[in-house]
């Protein structure tokens, strides 16, 4: 069973996740769409925070967040970097974010791209697994349709920069404060991306002739190793 | 129907994860300091930077270049007119005046020289006439001598003259030995000294300014120098009344009047403005100034006594209107237009609109900014600032 339209793909990848792998496996111009959507909702819900947000509300978070280890003199330097930075928070915040999604699927095409030579009966191209990665990311849509709805019903224009990972372990679980060395990491791992990881595992159960064992501990790998990682460094 | 269900149980909760996390605000009252209006006196001034110098100063330079011998004065000390505050070394000085004693001397000889040399001219002229009237001698030997005559009166004369040019010279070395000893020209206190045993002055010329040797002041009167903006001067009288606050007591002005005003302006240093020097006097005082301190002034142009007063942070500014928030008994906010009188640096006279026994929120900014009418806040009553005291 597949996809037959780019439209039923967009709906499958949240309830029959195979059926929608299966569909792209065939229509590579589907990645576009998934790229939009992906884009879209980031770039709707950044301009709407910006756009709410109290800009020196925003400032004092920054200047709160910074490490108290700092001199008096590096944290004026931070501080007039902020100031000068404010008008052009927003554009940064897209961009970078644009810039950041682009490198992350190109890193994880590559990546499976590689591990999918493991697979003689495995074709795909690192176009394939760019696109591939794209729609591993749609449960991202859900993040940004969950800061939307924050930022409209919010009763205050003092909105906190952490309202872009509320669905993470930290704000869901743990409540870590922010000079906590396991803070940002912890931000990181979120309902959404745990969504990602396991569509990635769905998707290359899809596109390769692996086991699900082996579909998981590929799927899971770069993730875990990335946060691994990350953890020793907060540890240290 | 099992995934119906998984689809409805995930959009539960996320839903429920959206409103755990709904962000509502502080309870929807703001936290704001707010103030009764005080009467009291208030006082429109105008704010200018400068320095403190003392009224009298005399600025001791060189007139001769030389090495200097001796110090004898300290700063800080006192010193009498005419008390010696340094010396040179006079060794070139007085060679001086000796070579110009002897050059004097040898003018004297070259006089009386030239004026044997006339005499026996006159004697010779003499003898030379009566032989040449009985025909022993001819007329030019006769002439030769008289012209040798006139010549020798005319050596007097020029022997005189450097006898006086020499004299002069003398004259000249001697005042110049007597400038290489410095004495206070005025009874007063050092209020620096410039310069060290074994340095080397350098006497002042038409376009390089000689060294600064030492600074005698009279500290009884001390005078504030402020660079007042060109803005400001229109309102700058003479006589107004100015605090001064200097930097070493910023808390206890300095009482002050105006009696100088610029007439010209000036470019401030490090910037494009201009400025005018105004001077104010100090009252007498017991606290100790010094003169190079830097100070900042309010010269007060007008002054009112018994006004209702607010914080200048609590009145703000639509268009042409001055506004004020009121709160009411139940701590909900209206506008209040109000007209304002004098200000302060820190103070603003109402003179209409509100009275002593309302309730004004004076801050803090940021939440002040976003109230609208009706809008409840939480107040703090703030504590009554500190009269600003005038002690001298």
């Amino acid at each position: 069973m597949k996809s037959a339209t780019v439209f039923g793909a967009i709906t499958d990848i949240f309830l029959s996740p195979t059926k929608a792998f299966n569909g792209l496996k065939e229509a590579k111009g589907w990645s576009w769409t998934a790229l939009a959507f992906i884009l879209g909702s980031m770039i709707v819900g950044m301009s709407l925070f910006y756009g709410t947000a109290d800009p020196q509300f925003l400032i004092d978070q920054q200047i709160s967040a910074l490490s108290p280890d700092l001199s008096a003199q590096e944290r004026d330097g931070a501080i007039q970097g902020f100031e000068m930075m404010q008008g052009m928070m927003q554009w940064f915040a897209i961009g970078g974010g644009a810039v950041a999604i682009i490198v992350y699927t190109a890193i994880f095409a590559l990546y499976f791209l590689l591990i999918s030579k493991m697979d003689p009966e495995s074709n795909q191209s690192f176009g394939d697994w760019f696109s591939f990665n794209l729609w591993a990311q749609m449960p991202a849509i859900f993040n940004w349709i969950g800061v939307i709805i924050l930022i409209v019903t919010a009763g205050t224009d003092q909105l906190s920069l952490t309202i872009f990972n509320f669905a993470s372990l930290n704000q869901l679980v743990l409540g870590l404060d922010v000079h906590s060395p396991f803070y940002a990491l912890t931000e990181n791992i979120g309902v959404f991306a745990i969504w990602g990881i396991a569509l990635s595992v769905i998707g290359l159960r899809s596109w390769t002739n692996f086991s699900t064992s082996k579909a998981v501990i590929f799927g899971t790998l770069p993730s875990v190793l990335i946060w691994g990682i990350w953890f020793i460094i907060a540890l240290v | 129907m099992k995934k119906a269900i998984i689809v409805i149980l995930a959009i539960a909760v996320f839903a429920g994860i959206l409103i755990s996390k709904r962000i509502t605000g502080e309870g929807n009252t703001v936290k704001v300091e707010v103030a009764h209006p005080t009467t009291g006196k208030i006082s429109d001034s105008i704010l200018a930077s400068g320095n403190l110098v003392f009224n009298t100063q005399v600025q001791l330079r060189s007139e001769v270049t030389g090495r200097v011998a001796q110090v004898l004065v300290e700063e800080g000390q006192t010193v009498k007119k005419g008390q010696i505050l340094m010396k040179l070394d006079t060794k070139a000085f007085e060679a001086d005046v000796e070579r110009s004693d002897a050059v004097v001397k040898a003018s004297k000889i070259a006089v009386s020289r030239a004026e044997v040399t006339l005499k026996n001219l006159e004697i010779q002229l003499e003898r030379k006439k009566k032989m040449f009237e009985t025909g022993l001698t001819d007329a030019e030997t006769y002439d030769n001598l008289k012209n040798q005559r006139d010549l020798a009166r005319i050596d007097i004369k020029s022997a005189k003259a450097q006898l006086e040019q020499s004299k002069a010279s003398l004259s000249i070395a001697k005042d110049r030995l007597s400038k290489s000893v410095f004495r206070s020209p005025m009874t007063g206190l050092l209020a620096s000294v410039d310069i060290k045993e074994g340095e080397t002055v350098i006497a002042g010329t038409t376009n390089i300014v000689g060294s600064d040797l030492m600074l005698i002041a009279d500290p009884s009167a001390i005078l504030a120098e402020l660079r007042v903006d060109e803005t400001d001067i229109a309102s700058i009288k003479l006589d107004q009344k100015t605090d001064i606050f200097a930097a070493a007591y910023p808390n206890k002005p300095f009482t002050g009047k105006v009696i100088n005003i610029g007439t010209s302006a000036k470019v401030q240093q490090g910037s494009n403005g201009l400025s005018f020097k105004v001077k104010v006097l100090l009252d007498q005082t017991k606290r100790h100034l010094y003169a190079g301190m830097s100070c900042r002034a309010e010269i007060s142009t007008s002054t009112s006594d018994h006004v209702v007063k607010l914080p200048i942070e609590a009145i703000h500014q639509q268009d042409d209107d001055y506004y004020v928030w009121l709160v009411d008994s139940d701590n909900k906010v209206t506008k209040q237009t109000v007209t304002v009188g004098i200000a302060s640096d820190i103070e603003q006279a109402i003179n209409s609109g509100l009275s002593t026994k309302d309730t004004v929120v004076i801050g803090p900014a940021r939440p002040v900014s976003k109230l609208k009418d009706g809008d409840t806040i939480t107040p703090e009553q703030t504590t009554a600032k500190e009269e600003k005291g005038n002690a001298v």
